[in-house]
């Protein structure tokens, strides 16, 4: 029960830190106001880091999809054996500790890293790239950890869709390609509509990855909560941009729904 | 011919998920044995020497028996409330019960960030800043979910049948609770338990927040070492934490399967 009380108050103890006045030589004044939300939203500054945070979990959650959707699809055709074995690579990287895979990425894409390396010695490259502290480098750290959390409901799905249903579609003369495109896609519909909200929410929440790969170039809500906090110890701008975090990835998902619904317009019929 | 190719095809897809999946962590385990005094990939050569730097350093010895100190009590808090919890949260009606779970399981929701924020501004309302214990009971915080829902998936199944039994045949309700509900749900505590330590061991996102010079916990540490120095020692230390969590994770698999705890998928070859 205590717990309970605990855990009730998070968001409402946000909002309430997030009224106060900055103010460093005490704690905080209690005559609540408005101007840590009228400094983030007013400052163009802060709402390119909210953009650039949408977009990452946008970026991401195609990239994520792209990349475990085949996965999903071999998992439902492979044998039982294979399958457990897919599924333990799969599941075993997401007990190891984040801040790990994150400096082998470091390792990998830094300068002088593996990729640099590898495409210099082919000729590929010239200069080595700079792939740290860009987009590129953040995104791929997170399709690395959050995969596992995309293959789960996408193979949820497609072990319901019917063998029968596509086997008609066989018979009734669609090619192996149309089958999927008309078929198999569609029925799956909902289990990427599942992976896409936990990738989105899980992408715009990141902060190991941004921080690391990321940097002070690529600046997002997440790392700029840490640096109000532990840096410039302006705990209701903090708390303020966590709360516009909350609601701009909320209303995102929002958006997301709507896009969905229009993609399966029989959900309702069936 | 075409089927061959297909599968040529799949298997290659394989292997480079597998490389994107496994690569990170083994080059950071490949790192750990290089000789020089910085990160280089392949290893030029073998050296236990980052290892034995690691554990002659009085602060990453710190570090580790904080974070093992800190694991073990949140679990052992953890394991025990979320178990009395659960067994207790199955004799209320529906309606109650349902909203009182759904508000114990939302730091699950929550962004890990978010939550951290949320219990450091209220320890620091509460005057408990800096004190040792609320590192174990923020991360019991975070750790309750995982707890509560897999011993709940255990009681659910035909427990109740069980104890019905037990009762009629004259047993009281304490020797029921320890003779038949516990050694049912037995593995749903266990696993619950290995799962928590997990958790709390990488923990990043409330650590960040509670830690303090006198108090790093060792994700921290590997944090601002890759941040600001980067020696391999980082490499070193990161190989222990993955055998640790590793090691655990194959006890889990052992138990019941990776895929139970993370409310996945029922997987019909088991």
């Amino acid at each position: 029960m205590l717990f309970a009380v605990v855990f009730a108050i998070p968001v409402g103890l946000l909002v309430w830190v997030s009224l106060w006045r900055y103010d460093p030589a005490s704690f905080g004044s209690t005559a609540p106001t408005l101007e840590n939300y009228a400094r983030l939203l007013g400052d163009s500054f802060y709402l390119g880091i909210l953009g650039r945070t949408l977009l990452l979990g946008v970026v991401t959650t195609a990239a994520t999809l792209l990349v475990a959707y085949p996965m999903a699809l071999v998992l439902t055709r492979v044998p039982p054996r294979l399958r457990s074995a897919l599924f333990l690579l799969l599941l075993v990287p997401l007990l190891m500790s984040v801040v790990v895979r994150v400096f082998g990425w470091m390792v990998i894409l830094g300068n002088p890293g593996i990729v640099n390396t590898v495409l210099m010695s082919l000729g590929i490259l010239e200069q080595p790239v700079r792939i740290l502290g860009s987009m590129t480098a953040v995104v791929v750290g997170l399709v690395q950890v959050e995969m596992a959390f995309a293959v789960m409901p996408i193979y949820a799905a497609l072990a319901t869709v019917n063998a029968d249903i596509r086997q008609a579609s066989r018979t009734m003369g669609a090619g192996p390609l149309t089958t999927f495109v008309h078929v198999t896609l569609p029925l799956s519909l909902p289990g990427v509509h599942a992976a896409a909200t936990l990738i989105f929410s899980l992408s715009v929440a990141a902060f190991v990855q941004p921080q690391l790969l990321g940097g002070s170039s690529f600046m997002v809500m997440t790392t700029l909560i840490y640096e109000q906090v532990s840096v410039t110890l302006n705990w209701p701008f903090a708390a303020a941009a966590g709360v516009i975090l909350l609601t701009g990835a909320l209303a995102s998902l929002l958006v997301m729904n709507r896009l969905f619904r229009a993609l399966q317009p029989w959900e309702g019929i069936r | 011919m075409r089927r061959l190719g297909a599968q040529v095809a799949i298997l290659a897809y394989l292997l480079a998920m597998a490389a994107f999946l496994l690569g990170p962590v083994l080059v950071v385990m490949a790192i750990s044995v290089n000789p020089f005094g910085y990160s280089i990939f392949p290893p030029r050569g073998f050296s236990m020497r980052w290892y034995l730097e690691v554990l002659n350093d009085p602060q990453w010895r710190a570090s580790i028996g904080i974070s093992l100190l800190i694991a073990l009590a949140s679990s052992v808090i953890v394991t025990t409330t979320g178990t009395m919890a659960a067994v207790g949260l199955r004799r209320w009606n529906s309606a109650f019960r349902d909203g009182l779970v759904a508000v114990l399981m939302s730091p699950l929701l929550l962004p890990g960030l978010i939550t951290g924020l949320a219990i450091l501004f209220f320890f620091s309302l509460v005057g408990a800043l800096g004190a040792s214990w609320t590192l174990i009971l923020g991360h019991a915080v975070i750790t309750y979910p995982y707890v509560l829902r897999l011993v709940y998936a255990a009681l659910s199944r035909d427990t109740a049948t069980y104890e019905e039994a037990a009762r009629t045949l004259g047993a009281s309700p304490v020797v029921t609770f320890f003779q038949v509900t516990l050694p049912l749900i037995r593995s749903g505590i266990f696993g619950g338990a290995v799962f928590a330590f997990i958790i709390s061991f990488d923990n990043i996102t409330v650590s960040i927040f509670l830690s303090n010079p006198r108090m790093v916990t060792l994700p921290i540490r590997i944090l601002e070492h890759i941040q600001w120095s980067g020696t391999p020692s980082v490499a070193a230390i990161s190989t222990m934490m993955v055998v640790v969590t590793g090691g655990m994770a194959l006890l889990i698999e052992r138990i019941g399967g990776l895929q139970s705890v993370f409310g996945g998928v029922p997987d019909e070859s088991r």
